[in-house]
């Protein structure tokens, strides 16, 4: 199981910075210019497969700290498949909510970075650049904000479990143990 | 007056009373008593129900925090420094809870199983200082809250004043 995790945790990884790098950069216009189709499908779903991937990076690590520190209960067989079968299932409304509060800015502040950039590194390079950080820090954004979630729903697990826990065999309610 | 966003706020601040509460309740006021009123047999089989149930409680109204307190934010519509470090904190308690009752909790009922036994004062002391820290960074979260929602426009140094 562990494996299977650490294997997803991977894919997520590398399809949400192929899918951040590709959005920022305009990387589909390379693959119009091989495959016109295929880079117009790219072009348009790019950002939702970096919003997912995000999404469910931060569900993924939120799983394998769960997993971590839930050590004891995390040894009955059901704890971490539930949980990702659970996560998999409300992966696109979590997607939703995760990508919406990410575009929540910071509240004030003057906007510093764009210009900053544009003076080290001149105006076109320094558009990119800025486009770079905004969707980096988006991403960023949307995996805590995914870590955060998965956390709860590692927890709302972890609750059914200790409902239903049982301990040597018997269980651990009072009713069952007394002699 | 009656307003969603109000109700959500109600049901976050409820979910910290809970938490924080029952938290404090159990290791300030039940389990001292039990420890004077109670032989030890009885005592373990009382704590084994009290674990349960807390920790049943207190990670359900974890649950209820991160839901309502995204709701929360979406509804305030701005994130700033002092919400970022709120929230981390946040992050930390969940993971320290998870630990408490998923590892500490667990383990304490499985060498509970059958009666008293000499490895469970440490991990009671583990368990109920875990707690502690939990309650601790709970306070600070609260007073992280009121700095978010009664001086927003303050910035981060002052408000942690």
């Amino acid at each position: 199981m562990r494996q299977l995790i650490g294997r997803l945790t991977q894919a997520c990884v590398i399809v949400g910075l192929l899918a951040m790098l590709s959005y920022a950069s305009g990387l589909h216009n390379a693959v119009r210019m091989k495959a016109p189709d295929a880079g117009a499908w790219w072009n348009a779903h790019e950002f939702y497969f970096m919003e997912g991937a995000a999404t469910a990076l931060g569900l993924l690590v939120a799983l394998r700290v769960g997993v971590r520190f839930a050590a004891e209960a995390a040894s009955t067989r059901y704890l971490a498949p539930v949980a990702l079968a659970l996560e998999a299932a409300l992966l696109m409304p979590l997607t939703h909510l995760c990508a919406r509060v990410a575009r929540i800015g910071a509240d004030g502040g003057a906007i510093v970075a764009p210009d900053r950039m544009a003076a080290y590194a001149g105006f076109e390079s320094g558009k990119m650049l800025d486009k770079l950080l905004i969707a980096a820090l988006y991403f960023l954004k949307t995996v805590a904000f995914g870590f955060l979630i998965g956390l709860a729903l590692f927890g709302a697990v972890l609750v059914a479990a200790i409902v239903s826990a049982r301990s040597g065999g018997a269980s651990i309610d009072a009713r069952d143990t007394r002699p | 007056m009656l307003s969603l966003r109000l109700f959500v706020l109600f049901i976050h601040v409820t979910a910290v009373i809970v938490a924080l509460g029952g938290s404090l309740f159990s290791t300030f006021a039940l389990a001292p008593v039990l420890a004077e009123e109670l032989d030890g047999a009885s005592r373990l089989r009382v704590a084994r129900r009290v674990i349960r149930r807390l920790g049943a409680i207190v990670l359900s109204a974890l649950v209820i925090l991160v839901v309502t307190g995204i709701l929360n934010v979406m509804f305030v519509g701005a994130i700033g420094p002092l919400l970022d470090l709120k929230l981390s904190l946040v992050a930390i308690v969940i993971i320290l809870a998870i630990y408490q009752y998923g590892t500490l909790g667990m383990r304490i009922w499985r060498v509970s199983a059958n009666g008293p036994d000499p490895a469970l004062a440490p991990l009671q002391a583990r368990f109920r200082s875990v707690g502690l820290k939990v309650g601790m960074l709970v306070l600070l979260i609260v007073y992280l809250s009121l700095g978010l929602s009664r001086a927003a426009s303050v910035p981060l140094t002052l408000a942690l004043r």
